[in-house]
């Protein structure tokens, strides 16, 4: 019974479970950089990963240009990349693209809305959605090893037409 | 007695506020970072603050009012 105080203590403070978003939770609209609203349903019939990052987030950071990469090398295969900042800067945002240039859609959510739906638990974290746009796989955090992993998915998605 | 843990146990709960993780921007402000040569802690901040408290000698490199909080 002693216990019973620390053990509500620890249950108040306990995380929530991990994110396992629904295919409905990813159909959303946000506007781009310049203004200009984007919809996850513009993307239809292709692979979409979209991912939820921050100029303040160093594995964020540390992914851009993986990201930039993948873009780039299977674009022409029918995947896109939707990357969603939460800043709530527009001008940090804006420096940060300045230094680091990227070719895939970068999207603005700084009220944090769409993670909030998603129940986010990680930064930066990667849905991957297929070509029917369902959830094909939840990414949470980025290591460098994360980049074969993410690849192969990737892969397989755009194979498995 | 019952009363007072009573009443620290609901205050030890109000403490565990949850910072989603899109809002930890803040946290990773460069005065969060004990390492930092300008943090709140260890660092100019209080150098400047002690220059202004004991106004002994001119200030330092951190910029801001004469309260060396800012």
């Amino acid at each position: 019974m002693r216990a019973a105080p620390l053990l509500l203590l620890l249950a108040a403070c306990a995380t929530a479970p991990k994110v396992a978003p629904k295919a409905e939770a990813l159909d959303f609209t946000l506007p781009d950089t310049t203004g200009k609203s984007v919809s996850t349903k513009d993307f239809a019939g292709k692979v979409v990963l979209v991912d939820f990052w921050a100029t303040w987030c160093k594995p964020c950071e540390a992914s851009f240009p993986f990201y930039d990469a993948i873009a780039k090398k299977y674009g022409e295969r029918g995947f896109e990349i939707l990357a969603v900042s939460v800043d709530e800067e527009d001008a940090d945002v804006a420096a940060f693209l300045e230094a680091k240039p990227v070719s895939f859609t970068v999207l603005r959510d700084p009220a944090g809305s769409i993670p909030e739906r998603l129940n986010l638990q990680t930064m930066p974290t990667a849905v991957l959605l297929g070509r029917d746009g369902s959830v094909k796989h939840v990414h949470e955090g980025f290591f460098d090893e994360d980049r074969k992993a993410i690849t192969k998915l990737v892969e397989a998605e755009l194979g498995a037409e | 007695m019952r009363w007072i843990g009573a009443l620290m146990l609901v205050g030890a709960l109000g403490a565990c506020a949850e910072v989603k993780a899109w809002q930890r921007g803040p946290l990773t402000h460069a005065s969060m970072d004990p390492n930092d040569k300008c943090n709140l802690v260890n660092g100019e901040f209080v150098a400047h603050g002690l220059d202004v408290r004991e106004g002994a000698k001119p200030g330092g490199t951190v910029a801001g009012g004469g309260c060396g909080c800012n």
